[in-house]
């Protein structure tokens, strides 16, 4: 009996995630995440250092071993505090941003920045090369185009799973080994954490990537798209997030209620009621990136 | 019982370049069906939107009597051996054809009987686990033939299956689509004409998307309606044309041909009686009988029709 939707969805997505390790580009996501992750972080200790012994011969102070005490005392200063509710204009998400340890809050910047970048790298060619070698021919008469898609975006969504956690595990190995003022267990917790709330933010960008892979059969135009997305989501939402306020300005919500960025601050929230909406919205978003792309393949002949 | 696929009018346009014009052709169930045509004639187009993979941009083409090609009805139902297709080159064969088997609703046990049973028809059993891209060109071909025949489709599409096959492998599978006369619904486009004669049971030519022939082997390499006989002398063509009336002979001197056409359609024992009363008449007036044969073929009659024999 033909496989159901559901089951079809099951078939591809453990195919496309077993043809990822098979063809080593799983062992590729793994290992530019993890090394990504582990070089930028030993950059930020060995800059922080060298920040902190200017600071302590500034203020004409020994210098310590001690990485990262000075950076941590500072971090809990009313200074940054204020500087950051300055920033984000909630005391109470303040708060808790000032609780995690520099590192964590380092990993969280890196991730948001890189991770949906990485993306694009990886995923925005899955779709147009085996459209363009031919071998989508042998799949799309034995199955449904949007069974096809989904079970793509799924697989590499499976693969940021293990991606994501292991960068998470790279920043704690470098920190656990450059800074003294560090607790390893709290530091853990807090960059899974992290890692998990950067899977379902990069999960808007993996339908991005999904999308425009759809558009073209050439997968290194698939990249090239898939970076011009990014920014070009990026300026609709810098730009609406500047120009948004009450009266007609308030119609800037809508788009900038489509990027992802509108919602990258819900996730920073400890309590459900702000980070749930933000979740559920940024996997919206990831399914919805994928239409326009699946509308426009769904049209076109193999 | 409707047919396997019926087209009407189906009309297929690349930008300036019109692939079907309105073509209309029915292919009977459990027939074996050859598509014969020109590079650009349209057998691919026909074949691709047959199986979903091109949209028509008019008419209809009814796959099984459930109507245009439509995943939900027909998925697993028709399948084709897909021109200028690989699959990914790093995967393994039983891989890529268990994927496959999943996808045409074999259960993971069935798939692993399916694919063996398929690779064996192609001659490929000892290559299960090896890569994809340590294949041959021929071996490639034939596991895209296997992939054609997985999950036992009732249509299979077969789109040039004899390219880059040796002589073995072409009989091989030869004997393989014979094989299957009756259980399903095979259509072969191939221009190897030789090949088709003797495996289909129907042909349909197509010219610039439009058919212009379609009928039984039978009909087109005329079997039971012509003998040729070619020779080496002065036949006697009166005396022979007196002794099989109401038949007809005649002579074409400039390639020592005879050619004997039936009045209607002739049984093997009427056609054996007439090869017989001609053959004496010829050896006792001292002629050479070089070569007999029986009919046409497919390959004339395709270039008849293009004016070129």
């Amino acid at each position: 009996m033909r496989p159901g939707t559901t089951k079809s969805i099951w078939i591809h997505t453990v195919q496309e995630v077993k043809d990822a390790f098979r063809s080593k580009r799983a062992l590729f996501l793994l290992i530019i995440y993890l090394a990504g992750s582990i070089a930028a972080s030993a950059f930020f200790i060995n800059a922080m250092k060298k920040v902190e012994d200017r600071l302590l011969s500034t203020l004409q102070l020994a210098e310590s071993d001690s990485v990262g005490k000075v950076t941590q005392t500072l971090w809990e200063t009313g200074f940054i505090r204020h500087m950051l509710n300055d920033m984000i204009k909630n005391e109470t998400l303040t708060d808790h941003i000032v609780q995690q340890s520099p590192i964590s809050i380092f990993y969280w910047w890196l991730s948001y920045t890189f991770a949906p970048l990485v993306m694009m790298l990886i995923s925005t060619a899955r779709i147009a090369e085996e459209i363009s070698i031919g071998s989508a021919r042998f799949v799309l008469y034995r199955t449904s185009l949007f069974t096809w898609i989904m079970g793509k975006f799924l697989a590499q969504a499976v693969l940021l799973l293990p991606a994501l956690l292991l960068s998470g595990f790279g920043a704690w190995i470098v920190a656990y080994f450059r800074l003294s003022f560090f607790d390893p267990g709290t530091t853990a917790i807090e960059l899974l954490i992290i890692s998990l709330k950067v899977i379902v933010y990069t999960f808007s960008y993996l339908g991005l990537a999904i999308g425009v892979s759809q558009l073209t059969r050439s997968s290194n135009l698939a990249t090239v798209l898939g970076f011009v997305g990014v920014i070009v989501i990026s300026v609709i939402a810098a730009a609406c997030n500047h120009f948004r306020g009450i009266g007609i300005e308030s119609l800037l919500n809508i788009p900038y209620w489509l990027t992802p960025q509108a919602h990258r601050l819900g996730l920073l929230w400890p309590e459900p009621a702000h980070m749930v909406p933000a979740i559920c919205m940024l996997i919206a978003l990831g399914f919805a990136y994928i239409l326009p792309g699946y509308f426009f393949l769904n049209r076109r002949d193999f | 019982m409707s047919a396997a696929i019926s087209a009407r009018k189906l009309v297929k346009q690349y930008r300036k370049v019109r692939a079907l014009n309105e073509i209309s052709l029915e292919i009977p169930r459990g027939s074996i069906f050859g598509l014969v045509g020109s590079n650009g004639a349209g057998k691919t187009t026909l074949m691709s939107i047959s199986s979903g993979l091109i949209k028509p941009d008019g008419g209809e083409c009814n796959i099984l009597g459930d109507g245009n090609f439509n995943p939900k009805r027909h998925a697993g139902r028709i399948s084709i051996l897909p021109q200028d297709s690989v699959p990914p080159r790093y995967a393994r064969v039983d891989h890529m054809l268990h994927y496959y088997a999943l996808l045409q609703g074999l259960s993971p046990h069935e798939a692993r009987d399916a694919i063996r049973e398929v690779l064996c028809w192609v001659n490929l059993e000892d290559r299960l686990t090896d890569p994809v891209r340590s294949l041959s060109h021929g071996m490639l071909r034939r596991f895209t033939v296997a992939q054609a025949f997985l999950g036992n489709p009732e249509i299979v599409l077969l789109d040039e299956p004899m390219s880059g096959l040796d002589p073995l492998e072409v009989n091989s599978l030869r004997e393989l689509i014979r094989s299957r006369r009756g259980k399903q619904t095979i259509v072969i486009s191939s221009h190897i004409l030789h090949e088709l004669q003797h495996i289909c049971d129907e042909a349909a030519f197509i010219e610039r998307g439009e058919l212009v022939r379609q009928d039984t082997m039978q009909g087109i390499t005329r079997l039971g309606e012509q003998i040729n006989i070619r020779i080496k002398g002065t036949p006697p063509l009166e005396a022979i044309r007196q002794a099989i009336a109401p038949h007809h002979a005649e002579f074409d001197e400039q390639q020592g041909l005879i050619h004997i056409h039936l009045d209607n359609e002739s049984s093997n024992a009427h056609v054996g009686s007439i090869n017989e009363i001609v053959l004496r008449a010829l050896l006792d007036a001292r002629c050479e009988v070089l070569e007999l044969l029986r009919g046409s073929n497919l390959e004339s009659e395709y270039l008849k029709q293009h004016g070129e024999a």
